[in-house]
C-alpha cells in the first residue's frame, strides 16, 4: 500500500472521532457531568467523520471494512502495542512481530485488532 | 481512584498561557511526550472543545478525551492565577483545570469513574465562596482537592 503511514494516521484520527462521538451521544456522560453539546456541532463532527471514512474507503476498501467490523465488535478498530502486548486483548505478541511493517497493516493474532506501534 | 491519578509532577501551580490552546499545550507538555504524540493529544482535546467547552463555570474546566497518545489514564492539574478565557458556560475566566486523558481501551471504566470523581470535586469547589489559587506546592493542591473528594 502506498503511504501506509498517512493511511494509519488517518485511521487513528477516525477512531478518535468515533470514540468522541460515542462519548458525547452517551446520555450517562452528559447527565453525570452536566456538559452541554449542541446537536448542530455533533452533526458537523459526524460529517467530518464521514468525509474521512469516505477517503479511507477510497484508498483501501479492505482495510476500511476491517476497521468497521472491528469497531462493531470492540467499539474500536485499532490498538497500540506497548511492550509487545496488544492493548486490546492484552495478549503478548509473537516475537516475529517486532514493529510497524512499512508495507502492510498488521493485526493481532489473538483478537484481530489493527495494531499500531507509536514510540 | 482519583488519589492515584493526582501526581505532584503533573500539577502546574502557575500557568503562563493566556488562551485555551496555549493552556492545553502547556498542560500537555508536562507529560513529556514526543512531538507527534503531543499533537495527537492536542488535536483530540481541541476536537472535544469544539463540540462545546468543558469550562463548566465557577472558574473550573475539565478538558478530557481518549487518545492513543497515552499509555495509561492520566490527569494533569493546571492553576491559572490570572485566569484563562476557556469559553466557559458562565463566560468567566477559568482558574483551575483538570485535564484528563484516557487510552481508547478502558476495560475497567476508569475514565468515567475518574470523570465522576473530578465532577464531585468540582461541585465542592464551586460551593466555596471563592476558588483558591494561592498554593505553595503541588502537595498542598492535592491535599486541598482530596478534601472535596472525601466530603
Amino acid at each position: 500500500m502506498n503511504n501506509l503511514k498517512a493511511f494509519l494516521e488517518d485511521l487513528y484520527l477516525l477512531q478518535d472521532l468515533d470514540l468522541l462521538l460515542d462519548q458525547v451521544k452517551d446520555p450517562q456522560y452528559l447527565e453525570t457531568f452536566g456538559f452541554t453539546v449542541s446537536d448542530d456541532k455533533i452533526k458537523t463532527l459526524e460529517e467530518k467523520r464521514n468525509d474521512l471514512a469516505k477517503k479511507l474507503r477510497a484508498i483501501n476498501p479492505r482495510w476500511y471494512q476491517i476497521y468497521e467490523r472491528l469497531r462493531r465488535r470492540y467499539k474500536r478498530g485499532i490498538a497500540r502495542v506497548i511492550d509487545d502486548i496488544c492493548t486490546n486483548c492484552f495478549v503478548q505478541l509473537p516475537a516475529s512481530m517486532t514493529g510497524q511493517n512499512p508495507d502492510e497493516l498488521q493485526t493481532c493474532p489473538s483478537c484481530g485488532i489493527i495494531l499500531i506501534w507509536i514510540d | 481512584m482519583i488519589e492515584k491519578l493526582l501526581r505532584e509532577d503533573r500539577i502546574i501551580l502557575d500557568l503562563k498561557a493566556k488562551d485555551k490552546e496555549g493552556v492545553l499545550r502547556e498542560m500537555i507538555s508536562v507529560l513529556n511526550l514526543p512531538k507527534d504524540k503531543e499533537d495527537l493529544l492536542f488535536n483530540s482535546l481541541m476536537q472535544r472543545e469544539k463540540l462545546g467547552s468543558t469550562g463548566i463555570g465557577k472558574g473550573i474546566a475539565i478538558p478530557h478525551c481518549r487518545s492513543v497518545a497515552v499509555d495509561n489514564i492520566t490527569l494533569v492539574i493546571g492553576i491559572s492565577k490570572n485566569g484563562v478565557d476557556f469559553e466557559s458556560l458562565d463566560g468567566k475566566p477559568v482558574h483551575l483545570l483538570f485535564m484528563l486523558v484516557a487510552t481508547p481501551m478502558d476495560p475497567s471504566m476508569q475514565y468515567l469513574t475518574a470523570l465522576g470523581n473530578i465532577a464531585r470535586i468540582a461541585r465542592g469547589l464551586a460551593s466555596e465562596e471563592s476558588l483558591r489559587t494561592d498554593f505553595s506546592s503541588p502537595k498542598e493542591v492535592i491535599e486541598y482537592l482530596l478534601k472535596f473528594n472525601n466530603e
